[in-house]
């Protein structure tokens, strides 16, 4: 009952951004919480494929209610905000952003999904059958959650190092050099897509995937945090 | 005229010696000929008979609860030879709680077990076939089978394993999802045995290895329910290697799986590995749970699930209480609408007979003037009607014939025919 009304808010959501882009002819997100709610509507879609590939939503009662108050403040706000201005007044900048936030919300619910599993796993060694053991599906279901979260993120990341090209591209001349964040994306692409191979590849997978996944979201938010700005 | 025509007379588990019940129980095939029987009394309005292996309960609708208990003593002495005892006599409203928390589960033996519910429709079924069910008993059970379900929706009452052997399959959920497809062995054919698989093969499990010490004894079990390969204690290495579920229940003095030879000779074909030791002794080392990706769970280890589960459902039983409250309260309430019914047919009747007597001692100059009386005397009537007919709805139920009786009395109220019956008759 949850899933459909999450579906149902999505889509009104999705045709709401729609009627919005063809009015002001940019997606809606110079102003603060204009970029807070659209993250919010990006993290519920991503969340949103990444359940409809492993078939299983265990963490909903931490991702909904951050949809939830990201939507919600949109009330708040000037509903058709200005144009971004200088190098990102850009179709590939909207584009490139709209992936990079996809892609870092998959990678986002990977790390979720390995931590709880992790505690789950903890629970049943210990064999202290507690608040996880009751609230959460399954390790094969946090597992499938995992490995769905990853491949849609590597998928995305793709998308956003390509459009951040055409963009790159489109604003040369304007910009002095390629901006550190650009190794920082393929070195996180090196990371999962290296976290894909052991899984698929070389059969790795339970506890250590986890492991593995937790150290790669961490690598990636190191690696963005000194990566500076465009 | 008795205060109460709907009560019940209920012999369940808790007051009842199993002796006793498995003496009265009535079968699914008696059922309708039992039913039969009890509706042609003349005393008896209506009936409705739920008997499982732990209750045996008959809800009556009748004027004559003495002749009811009566007819029930000599229908159980021709029956089953049995004097009338360990029973209880439920008034209009306990009644009603007792149904609902029986469809509930509140009232079984393990709460919130879910066969209740279908039992209750399986009963609806038949005394609807035999129309044994009036409009009373007929708004009471379908009442009943919504609280049911409203309990179970709403509530996690059902929810976990309450029995050793389900508990196994539930932790071998945990870590597997869903166990369709996969690939298990049951080592020891025992009780236990015998359970564990009954739940593996309802959750779809793909490969079954049946692995006993007398092999003749798997094949024979293997014939019985139709699925599982057979094994002998000797292939029991190979077939645990091929294995993601494996559940040790025989009745060995020792360990029949030591660490050491579980490195040696176990095969790992899948990251996780779940194992459940019911037997007593144990059949598998302790130390085999610190190797990563083995989960083990002893009996006690199972039993520790159950008791969480049962904590958690009588959790549960708190929410599920409040829910059949209110359904209570509402099927009072509908029944006290019930007792008015009829008096407030009697009573407008009444007044507008009233109404149009005094108009018809007037004449008017016009058929104008002729309608503004009538509208007002029909506007005053409905406002002196309004304050008593409002009160009569809040009175409870079992004081209902008491005021419907002040009231016929007090204005003159007259029957057309048959006997007033303080409210319990037609919709």
């Amino acid at each position: 009952m949850g899933r459909i009304f999450f579906i149902i808010a999505f889509s009104l959501q999705f045709f709401f951004i729609i009627f919005v882009v063809s009015k002001i002819g940019y997606i809606p997100f110079s102003n603060g919480i204009n970029a807070l709610s659209f993250s919010g509507f990006l993290v519920a879609a991503a969340y949103l494929l990444m359940t409809l590939f492993s078939k299983s939503d265990s963490f909903s009662f931490l991702i909904v209610p951050f949809v939830a108050i990201s939507q919600f403040l949109y009330i708040f706000t000037e509903k058709f905000p200005s144009k971004l201005s200088g190098i990102f007044d850009s179709s590939w900048f909207q584009i490139h952003v709209s992936f990079a936030l996809l892609s870092f919300s998959s990678f986002l619910f990977g790390f979720i999904a390995s931590v709880l599993y992790l505690m789950l796993y903890r629970e049943l060694e210990r064999k202290n059958f507690g608040r996880f053991y009751f609230g959460l599906d399954s390790l094969d279901e946090l597992n499938k959650n995992l490995t769905y979260s990853t491949l849609l993120g590597v998928i995305f990341l793709i998308f956003a190092i390509y459009t951040g090209h055409g963009w790159l591209n489109e604003v040369k001349g304007s910009v002095k050099g390629i901006s550190t964040r650009i190794y920082a994306s393929y070195f996180t692409l090196l990371v999962y897509a290296t976290l894909l191979f052991l899984k698929f590849g070389k059969r790795v997978s339970g506890k250590k995937i986890s492991l593995l996944s937790i150290m790669g979201f961490f690598l990636m938010v190191v690696a963005f945090a000194f990566g500076g700005t465009h | 005229m008795d205060k109460e025509r709907l009560f019940s007379i209920v012999f369940t588990h808790k007051k009842s010696p199993i002796e006793y019940r498995e003496k009265i129980a009535i079968q699914e095939r008696d059922l309708e000929s039992i039913l039969k029987f009890f509706k042609e009394k003349p005393f008896l309005d209506e009936v409705f008979i739920l008997s499982t292996c732990n209750r045996t309960e008959f809800y009556f609708v009748s004027e004559e609860r003495e002749k009811c208990l009566g007819l029930l003593k000599d229908f159980f002495k021709e029956k089953a030879g049995v004097e009338l005892e360990y029973f209880e006599i439920l008034s209009c409203e306990e009644s009603i709680l007792h149904i609902f928390e029986v469809a509930g589960g509140l009232d079984s033996m393990i709460l919130g077990e879910p066969q209740i519910l279908g039992q209750v429709k399986s009963a609806y079924n038949v005394a609807l076939k035999v129309k044994s069910c009036g409009v009373i008993l007929n708004q009471l059970l379908q009442k009943t089978i919504r609280c049911g379900k409203r309990v179970r929706s709403e509530t996690e009452i059902g929810f976990g394993a309450v029995s050793v052997s389900f508990a196994v399959v539930e932790l071998a959920k945990k870590i597997f999802g869903e166990l369709e497809g996969k690939v298990a062995t049951v080592v020891g054919i025992g009780e236990m045995g015998r359970l564990c698989v009954k739940h593996l093969m309802e959750n779809g499990v793909g490969t079954l290895y049946l692995c006993n010490r007398t092999i003749e004894k798997a094949v024979k079990f293997s014939e019985e329910i139709g699925f599982g390969v057979p094994v002998s204690m000797s292939d029991m290495w190979s077939v645990l290697s091929k294995s993601q579920i494996i559940i040790f229940s025989t009745s060995a003095e020792g360990y029949i799986v030591e660490k050491r030879e579980f490195e040696k000779n176990f095969f790992r074909n899948f990251p996780e590995i779940f194992m459940a030791d019911i037997a007593i002794p144990r059949d598998v080392d302790p130390e085999i749970s610190k190797i990563d990706g083995v989960f083990l769970f002893d009996i006690d280890d199972l039993k520790g699930v159950v008791e969480k589960n049962i904590e958690r459902r009588r959790k549960e039983a708190k929410k599920a209480h409040r829910i059949i409250l209110e359904e209570t309260n509402k099927f009072m309430g509908w029944l006290r609408g019930l007792g008015v019914k009829d008096l407030v047919v009697m009573l407008r009747k009444k007044f507008l007979e009233i109404k149009e007597r005094e108009i018809e001692k007037y004449s008017f100059k016009s058929d104008v003037e002729k309608e503004v009386a009538q509208r007002v005397a029909h506007s005053l009537t409905n406002k002196f009607l309004h304050y008593p007919l409002s009160y009569l709805k809040k009175v409870p139920y079992e004081d209902m014939p008491l005021y419907c009786e002040i009231i016929k009395n007090i204005f003159e109220l007259e029957e057309d025919g048959e006997d007033y019956k303080g409210g319990n008759e037609g919709e």
